[in-house]
C-alpha cells in the first residue's frame, strides 16, 4: 500500500504562531489604550456653562491632555466634572494645580478667550510645582491673570478701596511695567479690598519690608502746606488703574520679602509720605487766635523738624470758658523727639513734661504764604510764663504761646499803634512849641552874648594882651623847671656858670 | 484502513488537486495537470483551524472593548466603542440600526467561533456529521458579511474629512475587528469538513 499521509499528523503546525501574535497585538492595543487612558480627575465649578461630557478638551498650552468625561450636579447645588486625562497629564496632577473654563471673557487686560466662539469652551489646566498628586480639584471662575510656573514674587495689598485698579492692572515701578494686579477681593469683615499681585522675575527683589505700593489710577492734584503738586501716571495706568512703588532704601537691600507678604497700598503718593507712627502721643492745643489755615494732617514740627501731625480741629462754645479758645487735637511720635526706646508711653510723656516747663511751647505758623496754610511749630520759649501739661477731662493740653511769625508782628503792630493812639499828642505838641518858644529866647539872649566878642571890641584887645602875657610868664616858668630838673640844687647854689655838653652830643 | 469510508476517494487512495479539482493517486505527490502538492485531506486543518480561531477569540476582546471610530469636531473629540454605538443608536430608537450592527458586529463573530469551535470538536467526535457539514455550510457563507462595520468604517475614514471642522479616523478596535473577520474566514476556510465524515467512519475518537 502506497503511504496515505495522514491528515492529522501528531507535529505542531506552524500555524500556532498566529495566536501568539494575535495575542501579543491584541494584549498591546488593550495595554497601549488603557495606558493612554491616564488618571481621572474630578473638578469641582460654580456652574457647568459651556461644558459639554464627552466632548469638551482639557488643554495645557493649547495640547489637549483630556476630555470631560461626566458632568454631575452635587448635593451642595455644585457641578463635578469628571476629567479623563491622558497619561502624560499625570504629572501635571499636583497640588498646585489651576483649572479653569476658557470662554469668552472682557476684563481690564483686553479680550480673551475669543477661540472659544468658534471652537467652544475648553478646560484649561495650568500645572502647579508640587510634588503631591492631587485628584480632585476646585476649579477657578476667573483665569489666573499669571501662570504658576512663571518666577516672581507673589504678594498682597489691602487697600481702603478699589480705587479704579482691576485683575490685570499693571505694577510699574519707574514708569516699568514690571507686574500685574491679579485678583480682587472684599473683605467683608474689615471692609477693605484685597489685591493679589504678582511682580515677574527679578524685579520681585525690588521690593522690601518697607516698600511703600500707592495708587496711580487717575490725576492726583494737591494744594497743602508744601505748594500745589500735580501727579500722574503712565496712560495706561490713567485708564486702567495702576499700583507703582518706591525704591528700596538703601540700609535694607538685603531683606527681600517672601511671597505671600501683606502690603498697605496707598491711595496716592501723598499718602505714603505721611507720617506713620507707632505710638503717638494726643494733646490738646487751645488757642485764642484764628486758625484758619490749619487743616487735619498739617503738620507738626519742632524747630523745623516734623515730629507729629494736627489730627482735628474743632470748635465748641464753652460757656465758662472766657477766651473761647479752639482746641486741635495734635499727635507726636516720642520716637522722634526722644532715645528711648520705642513703647515707652509714660517716659516720653514725661519727657515732653519736662520741656513744658522748661519753655516748650505751642504756636501756629504759616506753611505757605500763597496759600495760608498753616502748622504747629513746638519751641522752647525763653520768656515764656510758666506752665505745665495739664490733664483736662482725660485730655492732656499742651501750653500755647502767641504765634511768632506774621501773625505775631500783626499783633505787635496793632498793639504799637493802640499805645501810639493812646498817647496825649496835642499837650506834647503844645508843651513842645513852649519850649521852643523858650529855646528861642534862650537863643537870642546867646547871641546878643556872642555878638560883644569881636575883633575891634576893647574886651577882644585885652584879653589877647593878657593872653600873650600868660605865654609869657609860661615860658619862662619852663625854663626855670628844666633848671630845676638839670641841677635841683641851682635853686640854692644858683644857676652854674657853664653847663657840660649832654653824653652823645656832637662836640 | 479503517480511517476512511470503504468507498471513499481516500480510502482507494485518490485524492483531490486542490488547485485544479483533479482527482489523481496520491501517491503522484503532484498535480499532474497543474503541479500542485497533493493531499488526501487539507494539512493540519484541525490544527489551524484551532489557532485561527484562538487568535480570532482573542482580537475579539480588543475588538469591542476599544473604541472603534473617533469623530473629531468642533466640539471636541469622541471617541466610540461598536456595543456604545449600538447602545447609542437603540437609545435613540433607531432599533433597526441598532439591530443590524449588534448582529453583525457582535453575534455573528461570536457565533462564528463558537461555530468553528464546535467544528473542530466535531471532526474528532464524528457524532451528527450531516448537521456539522451544515453549520459549516453557514458559516461559510455567513463570514463575509461581517466585515460590515469595517466597511462603514472605511467609508466614513475617507468620506468625512473637513478639516479641523470634523474629520473622523479610526480606532484601535476597527484594526482588531478586521482582523478577527479575517482570522475567522480564514479558519473556516482552512478546515476540511471531511474530517467530520472520516471521524464518523471511524466511529470513535480519532488517535491522533
Amino acid at each position: 500500500m502506497a503511504p496515505i499521509t495522514s491528515p492529522q499528523k501528531s507535529y505542531l503546525s506552524a500555524v500556532w504562531i498566529i495566536p501568539v501574535v494575535a495575542a501579543l497585538f491584541g494584549g498591546w492595543l488593550v495595554w497601549k489604550y488603557y495606558s493612554e487612558r491616564g488618571p481621572e480627575v474630578t473638578v469641582r465649578f460654580e456652574t457647568a456653562e459651556g461644558i459639554i461630557a464627552g466632548k469638551t478638551p482639557v488643554l495645557c498650552r493649547s495640547v489637549n491632555i483630556g476630555t470631560v468625561d461626566k458632568v454631575q450636579l452635587t448635593d451642595k447645588l455644585k457641578v463635578l466634572v469628571t476629567l479623563q486625562m491622558t497619561s502624560d497629564a499625570e504629572d501635571l496632577l499636583v497640588q498646585d494645580t489651576q483649572i479653569w473654563v476658557v470662554r469668552p471673557r472682557y476684563g481690564g487686560s483686553g479680550i480673551s478667550g475669543l477661540s472659544t466662539i468658534v471652537s467652544g469652551n475648553y478646560l484649561e489646566l495650568e500645572p502647579g510645582l508640587s510634588q503631591e498628586r492631587r485628584t480632585n480639584f476646585l476649579g477657578l471662575e476667573q483665569p489666573p491673570v499669571t501662570p504658576k510656573g512663571v518666577p516672581g514674587l507673589h504678594i498682597k495689598f489691602i487697600a481702603e478701596e478699589a480705587g479704579g485698579i482691576d485683575p490685570g492692572s499693571p505694577i510699574t515701578y519707574k514708569g516699568l511695567p514690571v507686574g500685574k494686579i491679579e485678583k480682587r477681593t472684599f473683605l467683608p469683615q474689615t471692609g477693605q479690598v484685597e489685591f493679589d499681585a504678582f511682580i515677574e522675575g527679578d524685579y520681585g527683589k525690588l521690593v522690601r519690608k518697607e516698600t511703600k505700593f500707592w495708587n496711580i489710577s487717575g490725576i492726583d492734584l494737591e494744594v497743602g502746606a508744601n505748594g500745589v503738586k500735580l501727579r500722574t501716571g503712565t496712560l495706561e495706568a490713567l485708564l486702567l488703574g495702576g499700583v507703582t512703588f518706591d525704591e528700596p532704601g538703601p540700609g535694607d537691600r538685603a531683606a527681600s520679602v517672601d511671597d505671600g507678604t501683606v502690603f498697605k497700598l496707598y491711595d496716592s503718593f501723598e499718602d505714603t509720605t505721611k507720617f506713620i507712627m507707632q505710638d503717638p502721643l494726643p494733646y490738646l492745643l487751645l488757642f485764642t487766635e484764628s486758625v484758619r489755615g490749619l487743616n487735619p494732617d498739617a503738620p507738626v514740627e519742632f524747630r523745623g523738624v516734623r515730629i507729629g501731625t494736627v489730627e482735628g480741629v474743632s470748635f465748641r462754645y464753652l460757656p465758662n470758658d472766657l477766651e473761647q479758645r479752639v482746641p486741635v487735637m495734635i499727635r507726636i511720635d516720642p520716637d522722634l523727639i526722644t532715645e528711648l526706646p520705642p513703647g515707652s508711653y509714660a517716659a516720653a510723656q514725661d519727657f515732653i513734661a519736662r520741656n513744658v516747663e522748661k519753655g516748650l511751647r505751642a504756636s501756629l505758623k504759616s506753611g505757605n504764604l500763597l496759600t495760608g496754610q498753616m502748622f504747629v511749630d513746638l519751641d522752647l520759649q525763653k520768656d515764656a510764663k510758666p506752665a505745665a501739661v495739664r490733664d483736662f477731662g482725660g485730655y492732656m493740653i499742651f501750653p500755647t504761646a502767641p504765634s511768632g511769625g506774621l501773625a505775631q508782628i500783626q499783633e505787635q503792630a496793632s498793639a504799637l499803634l493802640a499805645k501810639l493812639q493812646a498817647l496825649p499828642l496835642d499837650k506834647t505838641v503844645n508843651n513842645a512849641s513852649e519850649a521852643l518858644a523858650s529855646i528861642k529866647s534862650a537863643a537870642d539872649d546867646l547871641k546878643k552874648t556872642a555878638s560883644g566878642f569881636n575883633d575891634n571890641s576893647p574886651l577882644y584887645h585885652d584879653l589877647s594882651e593878657t593872653l600873650r602875657q600868660l605865654d609869657e610868664t609860661l615860658r619862662s616858668l619852663r625854663g626855670l623847671t628844666n633848671t630845676l630838673e638839670r641841677k635841683p640844687n641851682s635853686i640854692i647854689f644858683g644857676k652854674p656858670g657853664s653847663v657840660p655838653p649832654p653824653k652823645g652830643s656832637r662836640p | 484502513m479503517s480511517r476512511f469510508y470503504p468507498d471513499s476517494a481516500a480510502a482507494n487512495g485518490l485524492a483531490l488537486c486542490h488547485a485544479c479539482g483533479r482527482v489523481e493517486p496520491v501517491t503522484l505527490a503532484r498535480c499532474p495537470r497543474c503541479h500542485a502538492r497533493l493531499h488526501l485531506r487539507n494539512p493540519a486543518s484541525l490544527q489551524r483551524t484551532l489557532a485561527l480561531t484562538l487568535s480570532a477569540m482573542l482580537l475579539y476582546f480588543p475588538a469591542n472593548l476599544l473604541p472603534i471610530l473617533k469623530v473629531e469636531s468642533i466640539g471636541g473629540a469622541q471617541a466610540n466603542t461598536i456595543i456604545g454605538g449600538v447602545i447609542q443608536f437603540w437609545q435613540s430608537a433607531d432599533y433597526p440600526v441598532a439591530i443590524i450592527i449588534f448582529t453583525a458586529s457582535v453575534m455573528i463573530p461570536i457565533l462564528k467561533i463558537v461555530a468553528l469551535l464546535w467544528l473542530c470538536l466535531a471532526a474528532r467526535l464524528g457524532r451528527h456529521p450531516l448537521a456539522m457539514t451544515r453549520l459549516y455550510r453557514v458559516t461559510e457563507l455567513v463570514g463575509r458579511w461581517s466585515m460590515v462595520d469595517i466597511f462603514v468604517v472605511a467609508i466614513l475614514v475617507a468620506v468625512v474629512q473637513l478639516g479641523s471642522v470634523l474629520s473622523i479616523h479610526p480606532g484601535p478596535a476597527a484594526l482588531s475587528f478586521a482582523s478577527v473577520v479575517i482570522l475567522t474566514m480564514l479558519a473556516a476556510l482552512s478546515f476540511d469538513p471531511r474530517l467530520i465524515w472520516d471521524a464518523a467512519a471511524q466511529g470513535r475518537p480519532s488517535p491522533a
